[in-house]
């Protein structure tokens, strides 16, 4: 994948009656290959809705979402279903499957995958160590904290080796330490040649440094800042 | 896709999840199945083994006519009338009659050593009776299956009374069609039912051909001097699976609670697929394809129904044909005592459970796949957002 582009992507939803809501406004934008890019905007200024837009999961009311020049918006369920395979969602909340342990969790992306289950389980480890979490693999995930929780859904993100990775503020809930270790899962994978799109109104993370493009979100409308 | 691919795993570890839902839908596929095989399957296999005893009995049964009453047969005469019909190949003369036994009316046959070889085929005949002996069934006598001491002396009322000595017992697992028979030697047989010597009860007719009995049976009232009533082999098994056809109606009503059964197995099976709407949104959303989500779902129904049918069909096949069962005498023929155990002819049964399982998979698998496809064909967003957790 060498760029997802948002070329006047709107969204507009109905309300009750008549009345209609415009949640993301004509959006453009470019996220290149290879970089990583952090969206920020208050609560409600529709970031986790572009990421959604981004990753298939809705589909957008006006524009289109072109990946390597094809509009992945306008694509029949069937090839949307294909193009979430290569993408890596980390939701702002966890939503975890609370019955079922950790490694299991990790492990969903791949099940449909037609790989042997060793392979299964090797790359799921291997996701869980990259956040130091290969320790709880067993554990229930009721049993735990909220950062934890969204560690283990941000180790199932990145388990498939997506080519396209959303984190709709990944680092809620986590300490310095795991903030800058998080930071740098994202990197690793900006130089695998990973689209890296970060959604966040966290300081830690927009005072880092490490992003090379960030935008700002304002009642819908995508603003490039740098 | 392979059995111990991910998804069959990943099938297997979801049905853990909730395993009391599991466990209650395969014992309920299982007892639908067993309630709606076994009534098929035993009135199949009462019907093929009344048709395979009649097999291998007489074409045609004549029996001389007096006005409402029956006569003894002149076998000299009653044998060279038979043998002139054309496609006769042997007339028998047989003696046998109803008699007081020492519970009730019992069948006594006379026999001879020519007998042997019929009877063997359906009992451990090795030789026949000596004058003043009998061989009995085990229903003749109750105590004999109860283990109780039987009585040496067997008092029989016919047209004289006969005391004879039990020289055999024929043990159960004999065939019921030396359940509750007396074989006596032919000259008590004679002396007990009033047939003179060159008298028999009736004849036992061959045909050449079995599928022209019907057509010989004019020609046959007319080769005899006397009047006479002719059973063929047909009017023999309409008696014989009459009785167990108004039994196997009644069984069939057994059908209703199973099918009401069914009706509420494939009612869970949707509900419980329509309502992962959430993970299967969430699945979508990490990847899984529409064909993937269908597919896992169908391999967790196919886990819990196959097992479940191979589990019922297996048991109903057991209680029917499960050597040797007695239930069926009790429920057909009402026999309290000593009912022997029936061995069913199972050919044919094959396609009766066939029938009854796709008759139960297809509505449960259908049940699941419906729900499973809208679940798969709904947008993800709409999936996650319908939970209210997104």
């Amino acid at each position: 994948m060498e760029r997802v582009q948002c070329v006047n992507v709107s969204l507009i939803i109905s309300l009750s009656g008549h009345a209609e809501k415009s949640i993301i406004h004509r959006v453009k934008a470019e996220f290149n290959a290879g970089q990583m890019s952090l969206i920020t905007g208050v609560t409600g200024a529709g970031k986790s809705t572009l990421l959604h837009i981004l990753a298939g999961i809705i589909r957008p009311t006006e524009g289109e979402v072109i990946v390597d020049d094809q509009k992945v918006s306008r694509w029949m369920a069937y090839h949307r279903d294909r193009w979430r395979k290569k993408v890596g969602i980390i939701f702002q909340q966890p939503h975890l499957l609370n019955d079922l342990t950790v490694f299991e969790n990790v492990c969903l992306p791949l099940i449909p995958q037609k790989m042997p289950m060793q392979t299964i389980r090797k790359k799921a480890f291997h996701a869980l160590d990259c956040l130091g979490l290969s320790h709880m693999a067993g554990e229930r995930v009721t049993a735990l904290s909220g950062g934890e929780r969204q560690q283990i859904s941000i180790a199932r993100a990145i388990v498939s080796g997506p080519e396209l990775i959303l984190a709709d503020e990944p680092t809620a809930h986590q300490d310095m330490e795991n903030v800058t270790r998080l930071m740098d899962v994202f990197e690793h994978h900006k130089r695998k040649n990973t689209v890296v799109i970060v959604a966040s109104h966290d300081p830690r993370i927009v005072e880092s440094r490490r992003f090379n493009a960030c935008f700002n979100i304002e009642n819908g409308t995508l603003e490039k800042v740098q | 896709m392979r059995l111990a691919s991910p998804t069959w795993l990943w099938a297997a570890r979801d049905m853990l999840r909730h395993p009391s839902e599991a466990i209650l839908t395969a014992l309920a596929l299982i007892s639908v199945i067993v309630v709606a095989a076994v009534p098929m399957l035993l009135s199949h296999g009462l019907s093929n083994t009344a048709q395979r005893l009649l097999d291998s009995g007489p074409s045609l049964v004549v029996r001389k006519l007096a006005a409402g009453h029956w006569l003894p047969m002149p076998v000299e005469d009653g044998v060279k009338a038979a043998e002139s019909v054309t496609g006769v190949l042997s007339a028998v003369p047989r003696i046998w009659g109803v008699v007081g036994g020492p519970e009730s009316v019992t069948t006594v046959m006379g026999v001879s050593e020519s007998d042997v070889q019929t009877l063997k085929r359906f009992s451990d005949l090795t030789k026949s009776p000596a004058r003043g002996e009998a061989f009995i069934g085990p229903g003749v006598l109750s105590a004999s299956s109860n283990g109780d001491k039987v009585e040496e002396l067997l008092l029989l009322n016919g047209q004289k009374e006969l005391s004879v000595k039990v020289g055999k017992i024929f043990s159960g697992k004999n065939s019921m069609v030396v359940h509750d028979i007396i074989l006596l030697h032919e000259s008590d047989a004679r002396k007990l039912l009033g047939l003179e010597k060159g008298f028999s009860s009736d004849l036992a007719i061959h045909v050449f051909h079995e599928q022209e009995a019907d057509a010989i049976i004019p020609d046959l009232l007319d080769a005899f001097p006397w009047p006479v009533a002719i059973t063929t082999k047909q009017d023999t098994l309409k008696i014989y699976t009459a009785s167990g056809d108004r039994r196997a109606g009644l069984i069939y009503l057994a059908l209703i609670p199973s099918l009401l059964g069914l009706a509420l197995i494939v009612t869970a099976g949707y509900r419980g697929t329509r309502s992962r709407f959430y993970e299967a949104g969430l699945l979508k959303s990490l990847g899984w394809t529409s064909q993937d989500i269908v597919g896992f779902f169908m391999c967790k129904a196919a886990l819990i129904a196959f097992p479940s049918v191979s589990l019922g069909i297996t048991l109903a096949y057991a209680l029917v044909y499960w050597p040797a069962v007695s239930w069926p005498a009790y429920l057909f023929f009402g026999w309290q005592n000593n009912p022997p155990g029936l061995y069913l002819n199972s050919s044919g049964s094959f396609g009766i459970l066939i029938q009854v399982s796709a008759g139960i998979l297809v509505p449960y698998l259908a049940a699941n796949l419906w729900p499973a496809i809208k679940n798969a064909t709904a947008d993800p967003h709409v999936l996650l957002q319908a939970e209210g957790k997104m």
